[in-house]
């Protein structure tokens, strides 16, 4: 964890920030885990009930595809807050002191901006799927908290993305020359 | 045309500031579909491929094949497929470097990224062939190509990416990709081989094992073979698709790390936490990358592109040659994911439109992306090696690499040559 604890030794409610997103990263981790753990077991009773026992599990492909829709949205605040996410990386130490320190925040910001633009799109889509009331074809699970669900989970990336914009300034301001 | 030509200049200025991938793609592909056809359809389209992307079942395969291979590594499998390997070529002229091609191999048989290939092989092999005075550059050099097998020998995270992309079946292209995969087996042994002809120091012999030990050390990786031949042979064999193969596959691998006892609870959820956010990461720059690619294609710029080409009266070989050299020049500086995702959506009309196999294309294009993967100056590879190896300078590392790029590009012009070498394998699926 130390690795994202940039926050760490500061006032105390810096501190209680760190904290808490310290706490947010490991328990949307362990949900990402379980759920990708139910992913994998779902598929192969599925597989070793088809071939074995000719009675494979009903709608398990279904359950593949929302399971894995859920590892991906309890997965990515986490990939956000730890600064993981897939860069070209080409002129990464082209940025030093304070201009390293205005690209990180613009970088931040615009993470920020299409994750919060993509949950409003994802709960305009849960609105239309629970207007026309749809469900999973063979299993009828509705998708419209699903779809909830990712919009929540694309809030937290956002807010994620603005604890890195403060980590930016709080922590790194202090290595820039003045 | 001019949008698109906007659009990938605004894209590459993202990407270059930093933005990571799958917002500039995602970002640039929204505003220049609101531009071009209107906001409303743009804004519906975002949430839709979110969707849609995020809920496909062919792209289930991702997390699990991911997963599969981070708990074989887990399970300390890597080391024993190298000392297998080590056992039957050990004793040749730069035995060790070809034993290093070999567990490569081995080990992208159950993973399907050449960064993981390499991350993993170079912790084992280095430290071995430093010990036995193998000179850097052969050794960094070894690694840093054998490595690029884990995306040619399935599985493969850029065939499934390729696959996704083009709509062109996953399972086919995963079995195109065993013949050339044992091809470059072969000939960066024979890279090897040269390399140490020409300089016997680089690669001195190690001591010859018994047949008996050659055994001993090959059944302690008949579990990463198992997995292989079930995971690969079911889909082949038309028994599994690809996601309930990946199921078994990490199901498979989870199996053994519980009957090797490498497993506690808590490096189980660190494992599938890092899997989660590999997959999560991964998933969302294809989202990025479909957007863009919507847009790419509500602007009809690569039927123009294929029109063009094709009022050029240029013999298809030829405009393959001037594709794959386009190619390898963009790979001197984009990695791999970056380049497949950015050139897919024009030139994968251009190709198919002068009557090339999607198939084979994929295949070709995972090649290339290999080559990207170890060209100078900037191959992921490489930097995998040289951050694992402080102490050896990257000119080292690029001296050592060079043969391997050159029989790659053999590889490259044979399977252009000899399109069979691929199909036949997904031919006989049916």
């Amino acid at each position: 964890m130390s690795d994202i604890d940039n926050l760490g030794s500061r006032e105390p409610e810096y501190r209680l920030a760190a904290w808490s997103s310290r706490m947010a990263d490991a328990v949307l981790g362990t949900i990402a885990a379980a759920i990708l753990f139910a992913m994998m077991a779902v598929t192969a009773v599925d597989v070793t009930g088809r071939y074995l026992f000719n009675s494979p599990l009903q709608g398990g492909y279904e359950f593949t595809q929302l399971l894995m829709l859920a590892v991906v949205f309890a997965g990515l605040p986490t990939v956000t807050r730890r600064n993981e996410h897939i860069t070209v990386g080409l002129f990464s130490n082209a940025f030093r002191g304070w201009g390293k320190i205005v690209r990180d925040g613009i970088i931040a910001l615009i993470v920020a901006v299409v994750s919060l633009y993509l949950a409003y799109r994802l709960y305009v889509l849960g609105n239309r799927f629970a207007g026309f009331g749809d469900v999973t074809a063979t299993t009828g699970v509705p998708l419209a908290p699903i779809a909830y669900m990712g919009a929540g989970a694309m809030v937290l990336s956002a807010l994620a993305s603005l604890v890195l914009l403060a980590e930016v300034f709080v922590s790194r301001g202090e290595e820039a020359p003045r | 045309m001019t949008s698109t030509l906007v659009s990938f200049v605004v894209l590459f200025g993202l990407l270059f500031f930093g933005v990571p991938l799958a917002f500039a793609l995602g970002l640039v592909g929204f505003v220049a579909f609101a531009l071009a056809i209107g906001s409303t359809a743009a804004s519906a389209m975002v949430a839709q491929i979110t969707w849609d992307t995020l809920t496909s079942y062919s792209l289930t395969v991702l997390p699990l094949f991911v997963l599969m291979g981070n708990l074989v590594n887990h399970s300390g499998l890597s080391r024993e497929l190298y000392d297998a390997s080590n056992a039957f070529v050990g004793h040749r002229r730069g035995g060790l470097a070809m034993a290093t091609i070999l567990a490569s191999g081995g080990f992208a048989a159950v993973c399907g990224s050449s960064i993981a290939t390499a991350a993993t092989i170079s912790t084992i092999a280095l430290p071995s062939m430093r010990r036995y005075g193998y000179s850097p550059a052969l050794s960094t050099g070894s690694i840093a190509a054998g490595g690029t097998l884990g995306i040619l020998i399935p599985p493969s995270v850029i065939m499934v990416i390729y696959g996704s992309m083009t709509e062109t079946s996953i399972g086919h292209l995963f079995i195109a990709g065993i013949i050339p995969g044992i091809l470059a087996v072969l000939l960066y042994m024979a890279a090897v081989a040269v390399f140490t002809a020409v300089s016997p120091d680089a690669g001195p012999a190690g001591p010859r094992m018994a047949w008996l030990d050659r055994f001993r050390a090959l059944r302690q990786v008949w579990m990463v073979l198992a997995l292989f031949v079930l995971v690969i042979g079911g889909i082949y064999l038309g028994v599994f698709t690809p996601t309930e193969a990946a199921g078994i596959g990490a199901a498979g691998a989870f199996a053994v790390a519980l009957l090797r006892r490498t497993l506690t609870l808590r490096s189980l959820i660190r494992i599938l936490a890092d899997t989660a956010r590999t997959s999560a990461a991964l998933m969302g720059v294809l989202v990025g990358a479909l957007v863009f690619s919507n847009f790419v294609n509500v602007t009809g710029s690569p039927e123009l592109i294929v029109e063009g080409l094709k009022s050029l009266n240029m013999p298809p070989l030829a405009a393959i040659a001037f594709v794959l050299l386009f190619y390898l020049v963009l790979g001197c500086v984009f990695d791999a994911l970056a380049m497949i995702l950015l050139t897919i959506p024009i030139v994968f009309p251009l190709v198919i439109g002068l009557g090339f196999d999607p198939i084979w294309f994929g295949i070709i294009v995972v090649v290339v992306v290999e080559l990207s993967l170890i060209t100078p100056p900037i191959g992921m590879n490489l930097f995998v090696i040289h951050s694992v190896a402080r102490d050896i300078p990257m000119t080292e590392i690029y001296r050592g690499i060079s043969p391997f790029i050159a029989v790659d590009i053999v590889r490259l012009a044979i399977l252009v040559l000899f399109p069979w070498l691929v199909l036949f394998l997904p031919q006989q699926m049916g």
